[in-house]
């Protein structure tokens, strides 16, 4: 009996403990944000499956709401930013959406680092009226099956169809009409693929043979044996870090010789560690930022784009992602419409939807539009080769 | 397993539930955050499936490690029904609640011919066949894409589109769930259920058709799981086959175990443990060890759930059964006769 | 790329997945026959051996030394984990054993996390892993130790538990755990043995594992996964039939994998999980009746 009562003595004490937390943190909250203070609120995955995605992107934001913070604000406001750690699961995302939105009041919000997050947690967004920026790539979080823009999603990160069109644009220019397509099993891997099949014959490029391998995979020799067999010209490695490492391996070891294309999803120097000399030569669709350096002077991103790389490699002491550059062009997007419309969500909505165009970002050059809310081209993204541990821009 | 008090199961005083349903009911009054409702939503949702575990569990003795396999093939037959034909959704509730009896009988009858815990592992194995149909099925389930765009419930017009209808729409249903189980238990099925959890050649021998009453006690856990899930789809709008994996199914067997299967109340209280010390470590934890990032804080939840466990076999439930008997009998004043003894006695039925 | 060497390609791989999940599935069984408990916090133990010699190794230390140690470090963490959460809660009901071993491995997930992070990390392979060629098919060496240590645990175990003392006991407190008291062989001690064994093996085949795969927080809920249907497809109370059984699904993976598609991989090992255990439930190499282990 004893034991119980302990028990259920730390459980309250818990509770209470953690409702003071969030009462102090709401009080503080509203008593200034009525006057003071513009709070946003960032989900993202800095833990789970999707966490080498995610921890980038919560940095980024912390850092670049800090900085603004220091330079005055927004208007004289400072910025108050609650952020969430959705541990790569659909139904906690939905759990911080909906606290962000009814407890936080967060005027909007900035995350869902995986599309699945994104996509279950932009249908409260919409019921709710709150501006979310999503820093997930699938094109369904912006764009309904109907093809018309979804009123309160906005999408920072190229969509799929922009990578699978560059990657087809470079295959064509390097006459490879036969390749074989191996995605990863999860959305991020179906959703190329469906790319792949509506835009590859615009290409002239067929598929000899289309497969999936696990996000856990451990050995794809199988899977490349009837690769090997299919013989096509050049082999698409649709996937992530991890797993795109191991199949590179296999792919190595069964000496497949063979030109060999990542997904934009790859370009994170985790790809150097977990594959080593077997991701030399790889090729792959990526934004800008890793290959900064390398750009032409004309380049309008330029300098940006070295700049935030300076930032963030200081403060963080490790290399900049991409994947750090989509709440930072979120952020960005976003503070120009704080700027000129207050905390009114629908007024911001209606700015960014209007009067986001030519925004130079890190992912790209944005023109946004009631038609397209993510604003991007295939042009926003290039060839990138990796070479002995380093990027290096494939003209 | 542990030795029931037959007395205390089937005199059950109403009171309890009761008090719970009135003030559960009249929570809204006092509450209007979203958040809040969210969590009570998801309690509610897991709080059906694990009713049907704990029929399953305490009551027939078998646990399922594929529990998550009925509750998607609720949700996405609800998906489907309505999303792609735009059917009514109570349509899809009860194709789903047919479809994973079916599926429960089918593989219940071999799986039941085995001794021991045999069901633990069929369930386990078809659950992760079912979760890959789920991925590959990609015409009919939309594949890992997920399935989109499945519309909310409407009852005579009347639309579940916010937490607060969707909490009574949910808590309405969890609770005539928890009357019918009550039913089932106190009718012959249930008593001979608990005869077969006791033991299976002795209802064997006073003629108990044992396969018939397991078949059916699982039979029944699929059905409230496949509720369940459609319940949940319609909720979120938005599902994948992420939700239905083998760690969900693990989830629900946790909340099962930590509620306490003797009772079908156990399983409110396992569900809302499993929530609420989610969420209320999701808090803590940050405050404690800011600077570490990532999801350790299940490092205390997989810590608190082995603890309890060590100490309280049976699970919560039979504790707040305790304790409230102790606080009924102080109030009418009445000294509990050999508190210490019994409490001995209890725990020493835990330990068997 | 020809038939044949396909065959002979999709065979090695068969292997090598199936050495993984066999040095796995051997802890499992060993556990699950002296205990009676289904651990399900085994592949955690993998996890564990792995990242611990990453970091050993990342800390300076020779290969062997940082296997050695690995495993060794990993042996306590399954005796603790008898002592504090299996020993007490040895007379509970099999289901709540069960959520006990699956708390554990939460648990043990998020003190991974705690130390190493969420980032995935790889492991040098042991040797110089020039493939060797071999009618048109390749064999890594990582393949070969993988296998190779596999098959040497089975010799092991096999002179293990009929030639020694300590084997013997064991087997004992399988059979009848009473009348081995009173030959004065102390149960609880063999369990505590038991679980810290199979811990050091797991550690093993998370060591060989992640020069192949790569090591995170995470791998260890599949692995363990994959382990329990090879050790129930073998048989679950032997442990030589376990790993007979392991070999069994990671052929069979492979080759549906190679022939026919990977999405089907799971569907297949899974459905074969549920045949033996409605054709034949005691295993396919396990003997119908007779003393276990």
């Amino acid at each position: 009996m004893k034991k119980l009562w302990l028990l259920i003595f730390l459980l309250i004490s818990m509770l209470l403990i953690s409702a003071c937390n969030s009462d102090s943190k709401s009080a503080s909250g509203s008593n200034e944000s009525d006057s003071d203070t513009i709070k946003i609120a960032g989900i993202f995955s800095s833990s789970g499956g999707a966490a080498p995605l995610g921890e980038p992107g919560l940095e980024t934001l912390k850092m670049i709401v800090k900085k603004q913070n220091e330079e005055g604000g927004i208007n004289g406001k400072k910025i108050e930013l609650v952020t969430y750690d959705d541990k790569s699961d659909q139904n906690e995302a939905v759990l911080a959406m909906k606290k962000a939105i009814t407890q936080d009041k967060a005027v909007a919000i900035i995350g869902g680092t995986i599309s699945g997050n994104a996509l279950a947690m932009l249908p409260l967004s919409e019921q709710n009226k709150v501006p979310f920026i999503s820093t997930a790539s699938s094109r369904q979080i912006h764009q309904k099956e109907d093809g018309t823009a979804r009123e309160w999603v906005f999408k920072m990160p190229q969509d799929d169809s922009h990578a699978v069109e560059k990657l087809l644009q470079y295959l064509k220019e390097k006459g490879h009409s036969k390749v074989a397509w191996l995605n990863v099993a999860n959305s991020f891997g179906t959703g190329a693929h469906a790319e792949f099949k509506k835009s590859a014959r615009k290409y002239g490029i067929e598929a000899v043979i289309e497969d999936e391998f696990e996000a856990t995979v451990k050995d794809a020799k199988p899977v490349l044996t009837r690769v090997k067999k299919a013989k096509p010209q050049a082999l698409i490695v649709w996937g992530t870090v991890q797993e795109t490492s191991v199949v590179i391996k296999n792919i190595r070891e069964l000496a497949i010789d063979l030109p060999v294309l990542g997904s934009h999803g790859i370009g994170s120097q985790q790809i150097f560690n977990l594959a080593g000399d077997s991701a030399n030569g790889v090729i792959f669709p990526g934004g800008r930022l890793i290959v900064a350096d390398q750009l032409s002077d004309t380049d309008p991103q330029k300098e940006i784009l070295l700049n935030y790389k300076e930032e963030y490699e200081k403060e963080f002491k490790k290399p900049v992602s991409l994947f750090g550059a989509h709440p930072w062009d979120g952020f960005y997007i976003l503070v120009k419409a704080l700027e000129e419309k207050g905390t009114d969500r629908a007024a911001i909505r209606d700015y960014l939807e209007n009067n986001t165009s030519e925004f130079v970002g890190l992912a790209g050059v944005f023109s946004l539009s009631p038609k397209n809310h993510n604003g991007l081209t295939p042009d926003s993204l290039v060839m990138i080769k990796i070479e002995n541990g380093k990027w290096v821009l494939e003209e | 397993m542990e030795k029931k008090d037959l007395k205390k199961i089937y005199h059950n005083s109403p009171a309890g539930p009761i008090i719970f349903t009135v003030l559960l009911f009249l929570m809204p009054v006092f509450i209007s955050s979203n958040y809040i409702f969210t969590i009570f939503i998801m309690i509610g949702f897991y709080a059906l499936v694990c009713n049907g575990m704990t029929m399953l569990t305490g009551f027939a003795g078998q646990i399922s490690l594929g529990q998550a396999t009925f509750y998607g093939i609720g949700a996405y037959s609800s998906a489907i029904v309505t999303g792609t034909y735009g059917l009514s959704p109570w349509i899809g509730m009860i194709a789903g609640m047919i479809l994973g009896a079916l599926i429960a009988l089918i593989v219940g009858i071999p799986t039941f011919r085995l001794k021991g815990h045999y069901l633990a592992l069929a369930t386990l194995g078809f659950g992760i066949i079912v979760y890959t149909s789920f991925k590959e099925m990609k015409d009919l389930t939309g594949g890992s894409n997920g399935f989109f765009g499945i519309p909310t419930i409407n009852l005579f017009g009347f639309e579940f589109n916010n937490d607060l209808r969707y909490f009574y729409l949910v808590w309405v249903f969890v609770m005539i769930g928890l009357i019918f189980s009550r039913n089932i238990i106190h009718s012959r099925i249930g008593r001979a259920l608990r005869s077969i959890e006791g033991s299976e050649v002795a209802s064997d021998a006073v003629g108990v058709n044992i396969m018939n009453y397991k078949l059916q006690a699982f039979m029944l856990s699929a059905m409230f799981a496949s509720l369940s899930g459609s319940l949940l789809a319609h909720y979120v709008t938005f599902i994948n086959p992420e939700l239905f994996g083998a760690m969900t199914s693990i989830y629900f067997l946790l909340m099962v175990i930590i509620g306490g299967s003797s009772s079908i109340w156990g399983s409110i209280v396992g569900a809302a443990t499993y929530v609420l010390l989610g969420e209320i470590l999701k808090q803590l934890v940050p405050m404690f060890l800011p600077s570490a990032g990532g999801e350790f804080e299940i490092m205390f939840f997989g810590i608190l759930l082995v603890v309890t466990l060590i100490y309280m076999p049976n699970g919560l439930y039979p504790q707040f059964e305790k304790l409230f008997s102790k606080f009924k009998k102080k109030k009418e004043k009445v000294q509990p006769p050999l508190q210490v003894g019994g409490d001995r006695v209890a725990s020493g039925g835990e330990n068997q | 790329m020809e038939v044949h060497s396909q065959v002979i390609q999709l065979l090695f791989s068969g292997l090598t997945i199936g050495s993984i999940y066999a040095l796995i599935a051997i802890g499992f069984v060993i556990i699950y026959n002296v205990t009676g408990v289904l651990n399900l916090a085994q592949g955690e133990f993998a996890m564990f051996g792995a990242l611990i010699s990453i970091s050993l190794i990342n800390a300076g230390l020779p290969l062997w030394a940082a296997v050695i140690f690995s495993m060794l470090i990993v042996s306590v963490i399954g005796a603790l984990f008898e002592r504090t959460a299996i020993h007490p809660a040895r007379k509970s009901s099999v289901p709540t054993l069960i959520i006990i071993t699956i708390g554990c491995s939460i648990a043990f997930r998020g003190i991974a996390i705690l130390i190493w992070g969420t980032q995935p990390q790889s492991l040098q392979p042991f040797t110089d892993n020039t493939p060797i060629k071999f009618l048109n098919a390749v064999l890594l060496p990582q393949s070969i130790w993988s296998i190779g240590i596999a098959i040497l645990i089975l010799f092991a175990m096999i002179y293990f538990f009929n030639k020694t003392f300590v084997g013997k006991a064991l087997t004992a407190c399988v059979v009848n755990p009473f009348a081995a008291r009173l030959m004065g062989i102390n149960p609880e001690k063999m369990s505590l043995l038991a679980i810290s064994a199979s811990a050091g093996l797991g550690a093993l085949a998370g060591i060989v594992t992640s020069p192949i795969s790569g090591a995170s927080y995470d791998m260890g809920m599949m692995l363990g996964l994959k382990a329990f249907v090879a050790a129930v497809v073998g048989g679950l109370t032997n442990a030589p039939a376990a790993i007979a059984g392991a070999f069994v699904i990671g052929i069979l993976e492979s080759f549906t994998e190679g022939l026919w598609s990977s999405g089907a991989k799971d569907v297949v090992s899974f459905s074969m999980l549920l045949l033996i255990l409605f054709i034949k439930p005691e295993g396919l190499f396990a003997k119908a009746s007779g003393k276990r282990v």
